[in-house]
């Protein structure tokens, strides 16, 4: 990964904290890992102050979420609470591969999807203050989840791919984050709701954002776990299984060429332009690094044929414009001012989008014209 | 296409007596081969298991197939010892690589481990040759290949960073395919180097290796690479690749290659490769030595190394990340050239510079350097010639990335192999 993601660092080598947890991941006795993962597990079922639930399970419909699902309810058979805190930028797919989870499992469901003008007004906010659009669902899916874990008694909260596995913050034998009440403002919200405030919406209109505080989390005995620090995470190798097993989707993905990370939302292509802007790589670099690592394609073929991806405009960027009012010109702008020290003197290319690919839809716009038509 | 291979085994297995008479075979020669003769580091050999495992997995596309799994590739039903014996901390991996993964996601079935030189590298192992007993077997991936030989298994999995395939092939006259750079992922694999570690495998005949092949490789819209460069074509021309800047054969076998070649081959020019192309000799040590210090140093550190592999990965220069860099764009270059010069030749070389030398040989340079470090697809076909002493020779066919099923087409057709 590229010297500019953060948290990273080369070593002599010139290899990064992703490639060195990547072969951590190699001497980590994962069968031993799976023995503390069934200790927490029955733990969790045995004396639960929950009547009705053993965990809860944070989901988004995503390649993570259904996978986690299948080895928590089919191989452990736990009883969780699923917990969907909606970013309210659904696709179809996103949809379909949500509520195909909640089938399949047969699991009670509770989603927090707030309301539009917030999130657009969130949206823009965000791209001020941390440089992407998506602070709402980074601060949302951390703070969501914790507050019904602590209303329904629930002890043990299970989130999926480990930090450790391709954040360069961490790695899987010097893991950075022990699990607490701030762990998603640490890792992706970086704000509090707080500095959010617009004069558009006060601080009661962000109260959705807050987590628990320390207090209410050590109240609530909450333990937050990976299951990605338990089991051998195999991203390419789950999705695969959760497609022929249960009909999980992909899609096209805006800013890559895989084209299941993130597929249940429409804006990761805006996400990962912004990073683009940011530190030089966006998801495509990232995807690239990943295959690299795995031996699937050269360095020298991924920086001929897939990386380019990074700085092409995603179609997506026009409805940001709808939703905020900023133009692409603003937007290049605006999250240029927070570029990497590294790049400072650099000049990033940037290519329109010519693809023929529609521009990603809204779940609820692609509703309405089914429903019309029918 | 003939693809027999895999389907016979796929129709036996469609009820639980085939199951059985699978398992049975399987056992049975394990059995009856003496211990000293044994390329497996570990078995599974409870036969109502290995029957109830295959009848659970009918009617997939590699059902019946019983799996050979180089000692570097991670299964979650085996310990996985890196080659190293003792010396790997944690053998009890517990989960299988991606390859092993998706073999038994088609039906297969693992038989077991097959032996390794200690971290896939160069020291022999105590694998004794099927054919030629006293002679060695190869290095790396020699379990695997004798397991194949031996008839243990139809396929077996392996790996290659150099010629740690081609040459166990040719020595221990079994057919071996090492597809292109990248139609496998190495996620679960021992990591040596980066730029070259390939998977492959050795297979009974060449449809058993087709069709495990076209299951297996990576395929799909997350692959856009692998797809890109895959095309069926005939091939454009042919190079002769024996010779003095090609191997250390003598001349006498390499005139058994050519009047080979001749026969089947009206078209095929002798190229001389213009002699920079060599220089990947320098650059594939440099870089290997690099990533073996790198990846084996708490190994090295601890002395859970043998002093063999702690004096060939010492022998390497001191490396900082710029010499890092300059190795990497050196062989970039390298690759440019090779490619511009094969283009979409089919490539004809010796598997191996000899058949199987006495234990423990010094490894002289050959073809299968260069054909690893461009990502080749290669296949290496044995019994094909003889050395002087009457002994068998593979013949190595390869081509440029993506060309692996025009690779077998031609040899489907043109060698008539089942």
């Amino acid at each position: 990964m590229p010297e500019t993601q953060e948290g990273q660092s080369l070593d002599e080598m010139g290899f990064c904290n992703v490639c060195r947890s990547s072969e951590d991941k190699m001497k980590i006795d994962w069968h031993q890992r799976r023995l503390r993962l069934e200790v927490v597990l029955n733990r969790a079922k045995s004396h639960h102050k929950s009547d009705t639930y053993d965990c809860l399970i944070p989901i988004s419909g995503g390649k993570d979420s259904m996978y986690q699902l299948h080895v928590l309810v089919r191989e452990y058979g736990m009883r969780p609470l699923a917990v969907t805190f909606s970013h309210n930028w659904y696709s179809a797919i996103g949809m379909y591969n949500l509520f195909n989870c909640l089938e399949v499992f047969d699991i009670d469901h509770i989603m927090f999807t707030p309301r539009r003008k917030k999130v657009n007004a969130l949206a823009k906010k965000s791209l001020e203050v941390i440089g992407d659009a998506c602070w709402h669902c980074h601060a949302g899916v951390g703070a969501f989840p914790l507050k019904i874990a602590k209303d329904y008694g629930i002890k043990l909260v299970i989130w999926g791919e480990s930090i450790s596995e391709s954040s360069s913050r961490g790695t899987y034998s010097k893991p950075l984050f022990k699990f607490d009440q701030d762990y998603f403002l640490k890792v992706s919200a970086k704000v509090p709701f707080k500095e959010m405030v617009t004069p558009d919406m006060d601080e009661r209109d962000l109260k959705t954002f807050e987590s628990l505080n320390a207090d209410q989390y050590k109240q609530a005995e909450i333990e937050g776990i990976h299951l990605g620090d338990f089991i051998y995470w195999d991203e390419e190798r789950q999705t695969e299984f959760i497609k022929r097993e249960y009909d999980w989707r992909e899609t096209n993905v805006e800013g890559t060429y895989k084209r299941y990370k993130s597929a249940e939302c429409i804006m990761p292509g805006v996400h990962d332009f912004a990073n683009y802007l940011k530190r030089g790589y966006g998801r495509a670099s990232f995807h690239a690094s990943a295959d690299v690592r795995a031996g699937i394609v050269t360095r020298q073929e991924a920086f001929e044929t897939l990386t380019p991806l990074d700085s092409v405009v995603p179609k997506a960027l026009k409805y940001f414009e709808e939703i905020t009012g900023v133009n692409q010109q603003e937007f290049i702008e605006t999250v240029s001012r927070l570029k990497h020290p590294l790049l400072t003197n650099t000049s990033l290319e940037i290519n329109q989008n010519d693809s023929e690919v529609n521009a990603p839809s809204l779940f609820f716009e692609d509703l309405k014209r089914w429903t019309s038509e029918n | 296409m003939h693809l027999s291979g895999i389907g016979d085994l796929r129709n036996l297995s469609k009820d639980v007596n085939g199951c059985r008479l699978i398992a049975d075979s399987f056992i049975n020669h394990l059995e009856n081969t003496p211990n000293a003769l044994n390329p497996w580091v570990c078995t599974n050999q409870d036969v109502d298991l290995l029957t109830l495992n295959l009848f659970e997995n009918k009617n997939k596309p590699l059902s019946g197939l019983i799996l050979g799994v180089k000692d570097v590739i991670a299964t979650e039903e085996f310990p996985t010892k890196m080659g190293s014996g003792e010396n790997w901390e944690n053998p009890n991996m517990g989960f299988d690589a991606r390859i092993v993964s998706e073999a038994k996601n088609l039906g297969a079935v693992i038989g077991g481990k097959t032996k390794s030189s200690e971290f896939a590298v160069h020291k022999e192992t105590n694998v004794v040759n099927p054919h030629y007993h006293g002679r060695t077997s190869g290095t790396s991936s020699s379990g695997s290949a004798a397991a194949v030989a031996n008839g243990s298994v139809c396929i077996s999995l392996a790996t290659q960073t150099a010629g740690s395939i081609a040459r166990p092939a040719s020595y221990c006259s079994v057919l071996a395919m090492k597809p292109t750079f990248g139609d496998y992922p190495r996620t679960g694999i021992l990591k040596t180097t980066d730029e070259f570690d390939t998977v492959g495998f050795f297979g009974k005949s060449l449809s058993h290796i087709a069709e495990f092949y076209f299951a297996t490789r990576l395929k799909g819209l997350n692959y856009p690479v692998n797809e890109k460069r895959r095309s069926i074509k005939e091939f454009n021309s042919f190079i002769l690749a024996v010779g003095d800047n090609f191997d250390r054969a003598s001349n006498q076998l390499r005139n058994k290659a050519k009047q080979f070649a001749l026969k089947y081959i009206d078209k095929f020019s002798t190229i001389n490769f213009p002699l920079a192309l060599f220089e990947i000799r320098d650059i594939h040590s440099k870089i290997y030595k690099d990533n073996l210090s790198y990846y084996f140093q708490q190994e090295i550190k601890d002395n859970r190394v043998s002093s063999e592999f702690s004096s060939f990965v010492e022998s390497k220069q001191d490396t900082d990340q710029k010499k890092v860099k300059d190795h990497l764009k050196q062989l970039q270059n390298w690759r440019e050239q090779f490619n511009d010069f094969v283009g979409d030749s089919l490539i004809i070389s010796l598997g191996a510079n000899s058949s199987a030398p006495l234990k423990d040989p010094t490894y002289d340079f050959d073809m299968n350097l260069l054909i690893t470090a461009a990502g080749y697809s290669q296949i290496v076909v044995p019994n094909l010639i003889k050395d002087e002493d009457g002994k068998n020779v593979s013949i190595s066919f390869s081509a440029r990335k993506g060309f692996d099923e025009n690779l077998i087409n031609f040899l489907f057709s043109n060698l008539l192999l089942d």
